[in-house]
């Protein structure tokens, strides 16, 4: 059985294997229901404790039954090792890059240095779960229909926001994505950007009706 | 941020206005998609992890499997 390593600085460091269906693990989420398939390469603590995550969000695994991903991931099969995670948009598969390197997390929450959300993660799981809700973020926006997405737009071209992270600033999709995450584990967006806060509530409120 | 990394993301910036007002306005059809990615490809390099932001935008036949394959096929910028 393969375990989880600790790391110099005392956090869990994933070992590198190829993915493997586990149903069992993914609990509140239910393989068939929330999701087709999903594959880990992560052992089981470390798994059962991303979707711990999803736990006290009911609202949003509602909507996964009612919206169902395709083929959820937790591995290293990404296109670089850097890249954290993908969403595909006509399958709606996702991967969760669980090989990420060390330093993409435990940095200090400052909006115009952070790469991402999941930067500011405590932990590599904390990490693990940001990068989820960003890529369920894409799944939200898809879900929300075409009004919503021009809003998104619209607000992002405003300049009327403060954008929670560097991916945030690049294009409309990732600002949503990422305030969305931001919505999920940052107790101040609604302090840095009233605007992103409000466009995540007025949409969660549309797709979770 | 080093100087480097300023630079590229605001090239990617630059390539994502492009790529939301051409998708907003009708026009990204996959000769677009694909000089879009090409561009922030040669900008950043494959490896930069902002491209994630085509992931959203490959809507297509064929248009994701394009993109993974020239993402896999390219240069990393990355400088051990």
């Amino acid at each position: 059985m393969m375990r989880a390593e600790i790391g110099d600085g005392g956090t869990i460091r994933f070992p590198k294997m190829e993915p493997v269906p586990r149903p069992e693990w993914t609990s509140p989420i239910e393989v068939g229901v929330h999701v087709r398939s999903f594959y880990s390469a992560l052992p089981e603590q470390p798994t059962r404790a991303v979707f711990q995550a999803l736990h006290d969000d009911p609202n949003l695994l509602s909507f996964l039954a009612r919206h169902p991903l395709g083929r959820l991931e937790f591995s290293g099969r990404v296109p670089y090792p850097n890249w954290l995670g993908l969403y595909d948009l006509q399958s709606r598969d996702i991967v969760v890059n669980s090989s990420r390197p060390a330093d993409t997390h435990g940095k200090e929450f400052y909006p115009p240095e952070l790469p991402t959300v999941s930067g500011a993660a405590r932990n590599p799981v904390e990490a693990l779960q940001r990068s989820l809700y960003h890529e369920i973020g894409h799944s939200v926006l898809d879900a929300a229909g075409p009004d919503p997405d021009r809003q998104v737009r619209a607000l992002f071209r405003s300049g009327r926001v403060t954008p929670v992270s560097l991916l945030a600033r690049q294009e409309p999709v990732e600002y949503f994505c990422e305030t969305f995450a931001a919505y999920r584990f940052e107790a101040r967006l609604a302090d840095l950007d009233l605007n992103g806060y409000d466009m995540v509530e007025a949409i969660l409120r549309r797709v979770f009706k | 941020m080093t100087a480097l990394e300023k630079q590229q993301h605001e090239r990617l910036c630059e390539i994502g206005r492009e790529l939301d007002d051409t998708y907003s306005s009708g026009h990204l059809d996959f000769d677009a998609f694909k000089r879009l990615v090409k561009r922030a490809i040669a900008s950043v390099g494959a490896d930069h992890p902002g491209l994630e932001m085509f992931c959203h935008y490959a809507r297509g036949g064929g248009w994701w499997d394009w993109m993974t394959q020239e993402l896999q096929k390219s240069p990393s910028q990355r400088v051990a």
